[in-house]
């Protein structure tokens, strides 16, 4: 008898206990944040991993993101490492803002050829969105390209 | 009851963790190297710091992005995955799996297969190959990425610790005495989840322990044993709390100099939605047991009822039949479904990313499977013979349709699959990686990569020469 009212009481302890002992494991937690160290990393660069990351993890690779990583190369004057960001945004996804800005960017170099292209290829794309107004200041651009390229023949 | 090791249960166990692991190797081979996480470009770097091995693993500031959650075990392995990641880099190998994983892995096979075999000798070997193979092949446990071991580790106390109880419980051998709260300790100290399972054995072994005090359905067992099994899980999960509240911190402020910081254990905010999440969470990982893609969930679903159904089927003849093990088995079942539904509701109030779907169906279920599949081996176990005739013919149609399935979508994906984001780059760094030369500069990848490659270019491969 003695044996089993011992068995019920460790059956009752574990049964309460363990869900009490939870709660009081999160009561018994210290409320204040300490203050720990920022832990800078080697040469971590925020500005670069909010553009490439922030933008890419949670927007799952939208237009404005990819252009945002492209654009901050870019301002560090890494322009290779920007092409590429461009070229990820015209060549994989097909954004036609993309195609777009990479024109820009070749304007920019002065490869005229291939800037054609990437401005062609937006045009196209903004024709068949029906998107009037991006398809004319697409047009914009290739005219003020051809003149660019006549002012330098 | 006094054990004999049998040389048959013996070699079918490594035949068939062989035959396992040779799957998981080759899923991995498929993989061509697998993915970097790109939390893992960070992780890698820090494991390789210049600092005391102790240091480095008592840092859940770095190791953890400062969420500290007392499983510093966990990091030791990871901090040993990465010595390998690099070991193998330095030789141009590619190979972002992580070699812990993968040993815990081929031990969680044997200690199923070699335990079902010693404890339950009546369940068909078929149906025991047919259960390690429905393990390996999915993605909870073959995803095996270089990033966390935790999981692993906690599963593996969690075989060591259902069959250390059940042979404690039903045989009172000396050395469960001893495994099961070791496994225990395994698991608490691993994951929280580890912690979490812990304390659910011990509540299941209160609940156990008071019907059989109370009900005249539950057999009549010998009390000392069931007391051992309360009691020394009560103590295990005490030792957890006093180890997440003031044992490691103390360490940690001695070592690194700083409090941890305890914000993501304790502020967790419940929603209603948090619940169907949780609930969404278990069946959507029962049915990803049986069907590779979401678009099958329901041939998975239709499978798992049929599973269950046969289950309670078979536990209802039991009783009819005036067997007594019907009730306790129905009772750990539903204590197993509800403890994995609280601990995956709480897993969507404090971690909301684990509802995504490249997260959703990751390491993080593989505890509830391992209980799933302890409890379905304890229930054919005593089956009828026809019952265990018919079990491993289901077993192996599961297996069949999860690879059917899996073949039917791009098979074996990994975590960044479904993540546009995170794939972007890593061919690019794989190419960088196996050959120095390569000029990575045109290519996009995100800054992370891009340290991790400066770090590798002047650290890693600087060593070699």
């Amino acid at each position: 008898m003695k044996e089993r009212s011992a068995d019920i009481c460790i059956g009752f302890a574990a049964v309460i206990g363990i869900p009490v002992l939870l709660l009081l494991q999160q009561f018994l937690m210290p409320k204040n944040k300490p203050a720990i160290p920022e832990h800078l990393e080697r040469d971590l660069n925020y500005r670069l991993l909010a553009a490439t990351e922030a933008g890419l993890e949670y927007s799952m690779g939208k237009a404005q993101h990819t252009a945002y990583a492209a654009a901050t190369y870019f301002a560090l004057k890494r322009h290779r490492r920007a092409e590429g960001w461009f070229r990820l945004g015209a060549a994989e996804f097909r954004y036609p803002s993309l195609m777009h800005f990479y024109g820009d960017f070749l304007v920019w170099h002065g490869r005229y050829r291939e800037a054609r292209r990437w401005y062609r290829l937006a045009l196209a794309r903004g024709r068949s969105a029906r998107q009037a107004r991006f398809a004319a200041f697409v047009e914009n651009k290739l005219r003020r390209l051809d003149a660019l390229e006549k002012k330098k023949k | 009851m006094k054990f004999t090791f049998k040389r048959t249960n013996f070699g079918a166990a490594c035949l068939g963790s062989f035959l396992c692991m040779v799957i998981l190797f080759l899923i991995t081979l498929y993989r061509d190297g697998g993915e970097l996480h790109q939390e893992s470009c960070f992780f890698f770097m820090n494991y390789l710091d210049d600092r005391p091995l102790i240091d480095i693993v008592m840092d859940p500031h770095r190791n953890d992005w400062s969420m500290y959650q007392a499983r510093e075990l966990s990091y030791f392995f990871d901090f040993l995955d990465t010595k390998f990641v690099a070991f193998l880099l330095k030789r141009q190998i590619v190979w972002f799996h992580s070699i812990c994983s993968l040993i815990i892995c081929g031990m969680m096979i044997f200690c199923q297969q070699y335990f079902t075999r010693r404890f339950f000798p009546k369940v068909p070997g078929l149906a025991v190959t047919a259960l390690s193979l429905l393990f390996v092949l999915s993605p909870q446990v073959n995803i095996l990425n270089y990033f966390r071991c935790a999981k692993y580790l906690t599963g593996l106390g969690l075989w060591g610790a259902l069959f250390a109880g059940y042979a404690a419980f039903r045989y009172d051998t000396e050395r469960s005495r001893f495994w099961f709260p070791a496994s225990l300790l395994l698991m608490v100290l691993s994951d929280r989840q580890g912690f979490f399972f812990a304390a659910a054995v011990s509540g299941t072994a209160g609940v156990l322990m008071l019907c059989f005090c109370f009900c005249r359905d539950f057999s009549p067992v010998p009390a000392r044993r069931l007391r051992f099994i309360v009691v020394s899980s009560c103590v295990v999960v005490l030792a957890g709390v006093l180890n997440d509240l003031y044992f490691t911190p103390a360490l940690i402020e001695a070592l690194n100099g700083y409090t941890p910081n305890f914000a993501y254990q304790r502020d967790i905010v419940f929603e209603p939605k948090n619940i169907s999440d949780g609930i969404l969470f278990f069946f959507g990982n029962a049915g990803n047991w049986f069907s590779a893609n979401s678009r099958h969930l329901m041939t998975a679903a239709v499978t798992g009822m049929l599973l269950a159904a046969g289950l309670a089927l078979e536990l209802f003849v039991e009783h009819r039949k005036g067997k007594r093990r019907a009730v306790p088995l129905a009772l750990l079942w539903f204590c197993a479904a509800g403890a994995s539904i609280v601990c995956a509701v709480g897993m969507a109030a404090r971690h909301p990313a684990v509802m995504r779907p490249e997260v959703l169906y990751g390491t993080y279920a593989m505890p509830m499977m391992i209980i799933c599949f302890f409890l379905l081996t304890l229930t054919a176990a005593g089956g009828t013979e026809r019952f265990l005739r018919i079990l491993p013919v289901l077993l192996f149609a599961a297996v069949a349709l999860r690879l059917g399935t899996e073949f039917a979508g791009s098979p074996f994906r990994t975590e960044g699959d479904l993540f546009q984001g995170y794939q972007t780059g890593q061919g690019v760094l794989k190419k960088a990686l196996r050959d120095p030369k390569f000029d990575d500069e045109k290519y996009c990848i995100p800054h992370r990569m891009e340290l991790f490659l400066k770090f590798y270019r002047e650290n890693v491969l600087k060593n070699r020469k």
